[in-house]
């Protein structure tokens, strides 16, 4: 599963074998009594699947999505780089190893610019909007700043916009993590979540001003040595055309209403 | 060893096989070439014509399995002195598709269908499981592949002195040479006899070394040093370490060995084959993945469920061929070889090394 054509093959498995289940259960949901021959075949097919889920989180690559601007550190986070349709990108139910973030990690959001052909996937995927934008209420907090790198994904462009703190703000949740409907939050030994309702209100796609004031950064989408870029002038981000609305995909349709 | 549940069998006469299929215009795929058919007889329309009406759809299904299957499963267990042959027959990447349970001698081949893989997978579990209980244990090993046949070989020669101690009623010592591992590695490549564990690997196993690359017995004896499952003296001499004498005790009471060979379709459509194989202890069964890397091989004893998921696993096709084939394409990478060719005799075992006919070597 490390190559695109590898993970892909794996994928149309898996949803084969998911178009199954979902048969099997609409059926057996419909009878009175269920064979235990039925049930067991059922059974098998579900660990299966979830073992499936497993092979696909164990074997899903990391991208380094920033630098963070406090510590000069790198931000690596899991990534399905190969397409909208890992389950990586599961709104609902997304596969994502847990990894210990950096200690001025505060939150991770992102957009992606879609291009043919879209992935044809049976979960939702709200990849946000197709534009870069930054979150005011976060970056006007002194302690906060943000980075914004592109990253391919299959045919599409996608842009991490991460979120660190100096110090973490008390009384400021994080808004979801990219593409899913949580935040992780970690204290201590213990891990706990958030939840939000996204308001594409909030989003501010006018990046210069932020740019300017020192709160946002960027690095090029192929710079390997990452570096933390501040300038105006050269930002390949700014006043990018496309969808500012949230975007939802699945089974190959795309809406965002 | 007859688990297969009585079903109705199809019996197809191996040597009209290709004749049936040119008959009805059927397509095949590259893995067809894994069939090795004896030669063709031109009388397969008169055969296919023989058949009842109402059994025809039954047939004309298989034979359309037959030759462009997306996976086959070759499943070849030795348990005490019977050797079986059962091939499993995927035809389709549908999760609910029905597959064949396939064995053959010289004449016909017959085929059970069964309604799902997971009946195979069951099939091949209520085999390797047998009838005793099977125990769990947390082991598992890396070894290079040169070590791994030659620990088969350390254990045959453990096996046989037991044997010999038996016979003349003598208690042997508990060191070895690696003159003596060698001697039986050497023997293992002469002599053909399936009951000993390295001839069983050495022959199930298409990618298992050749005798020239078994000749560094010492090297691999070391490495199995270094593994903490021999233990080396300063004679030259060797013992093995406790967890290693457990392990070689376990495989000399051992009820049963199987190889299973998968020849399936990558991503990219690709033929492509893994093998793997068990060794079913009186209390353990024991996993060798020979395809993890050519070079490794990975032995270990997985829980029961474990073990299961792997055998779906492995009976879980992957992709389609890229290419249809109108005619077998008999490649390298699928064949293999059931009859001998030079006696005619049935190979106890596909992709055999040597015929156990007439003792000619077949590679």
């Amino acid at each position: 599963m490390t190559t695109e054509s590898g993970r892909n093959a794996f994928l149309q498995r898996y949803f084969r074998e998911l178009a199954d289940w979902r048969e099997r259960d609409l059926r057996m949901s419909s009878q009175e009594q269920v064979e235990e021959r039925e049930l067991e075949r059922f059974e098998r097919q579900s660990r299966r699947l979830l073992r499936w889920r497993r092979v696909y989180e164990a074997s899903l690559p990391t991208a380094i999505m920033a630098r963070c601007p406090f510590s000069g550190e790198l931000f690596e986070h899991s990534f399905d780089r190969f397409g909208l349709d890992g389950f990586w990108w599961n709104h609902d139910a997304p596969l994502r190893p847990y990894s210990e973030p950096l200690p001025t990690y505060f939150a991770l959001t992102g957009a992606v610019s879609l291009a043919k052909p879209l992935e044809r996937a049976s979960f939702l995927c709200k990849p946000g909007p197709g534009v870069p934008y930054v979150l005011p209420i976060l970056l006007e907090n002194p302690d906060i700043q943000a980075v914004v790198r592109e990253l391919p994904v299959g045919p599409h462009r996608a842009f991490a916009i991460t979120y660190f703190a100096r110090n973490h703000p008390t009384g400021l949740a994080p808004p979801n993590e990219w593409g899913t409907n949580r935040a992780y939050l970690t204290q201590g030994e213990s891990i706990g979540w958030v939840s939000q309702v996204e308001d594409p209100a909030s989003f501010d796609f006018q990046l210069k001003p932020w740019l300017e004031t020192g709160k946002l950064h960027w690095i090029a989408r192929d710079d390997a040595s990452v570096n933390l870029c501040s300038n105006v002038e050269s930002c390949p981000y700014l006043d990018l055309p496309g969808e500012r609305r949230i975007q939802r995909i699945e089974n190959g349709k795309v809406w965002t209403e | 060893m007859s688990v297969i549940k009585e079903q109705t069998r199809l019996r197809v006469p191996r040597a009209r096989i290709e004749g049936v299929l040119d008959h009805l215009k059927v397509v095949r795929n590259p893995l067809f070439s894994a069939w090795l058919l004896p030669e063709q007889k031109d009388d397969a329309s008169a055969w296919w014509e023989s058949v009842e009406s109402g059994q025809r759809g039954d047939y004309e299904e298989l034979l359309q399995a037959l030759a462009a299957p997306v996976l086959l499963a070759t499943f070849t267990m030795l348990e005490g002195h019977t050797t079986a042959l059962l091939r499993c027959l995927i035809p389709s990447t549908e999760p609910s598709t029905p597959v064949y349970l396939i064995t053959e001698d010289e004449e016909h081949l017959s085929a059970v269908k069964l309604d799902h893989r997971d009946e195979a997978v069951d099939t091949l579990w209520e085999l390797l499981r047998g009838n005793f209980p099977l125990w769990e244990m947390e082991w598992g090993a890396t070894l290079p592949r040169e070590s791994f046949y030659t620990l088969l070989a350390a254990a045959d020669l453990h096996q046989r002195k037991e044997l010999v101690g038996l016979l003349e009623h003598t208690v042997m010592g508990p060191e070895f040479l690696a003159s003596e591992v060698q001697q039986m590695t050497e023997r293992s490549f002469q002599y053909e006899d399936l009951r000993w564990l390295l001839p069983f690997f050495l022959t199930v196993n298409s990618r298992a070394p050749s005798q020239e690359e078994m000749s560094d017995c010492q090297g691999a004896l070391k490495v199995l040093c270094e593994t903490e499952l021999l233990e080396g003296s300063e004679q030259g001499a060797y013992r093995w370490s406790p967890q290693g004498e457990f392990l070689a005790g376990q495989w000399a009471g051992r009820l049963s060995t199987a190889g299973l060979q998968i020849l399936g379709v990558d991503h990219d459509g690709t033929p492509v084959s893994c093998q793997v194989g068990f060794l079913r202890g009186r209390k353990f069964l024991w996993y060798i993945d020979f395809s993890t890397d050519r070079e490794q091989i990975l032995l270990s004893t997985p829980s029961v469920s474990l073990c299961q998921e792997l055998l779906d696993e492995l009976l879980s096709p992957v992709g389609e061929p890229a290419g249809e084939s109108k005619k077998a394409d008999r490649g390298p990478v699928v064949a293999e070889v059931l009859f001998c060719p030079y006696c005619g005799g049935k190979l106890a075992v596909a992709d055999a090394r040597f015929c156990n006919s007439c003792g000619k070597a077949l590679k």
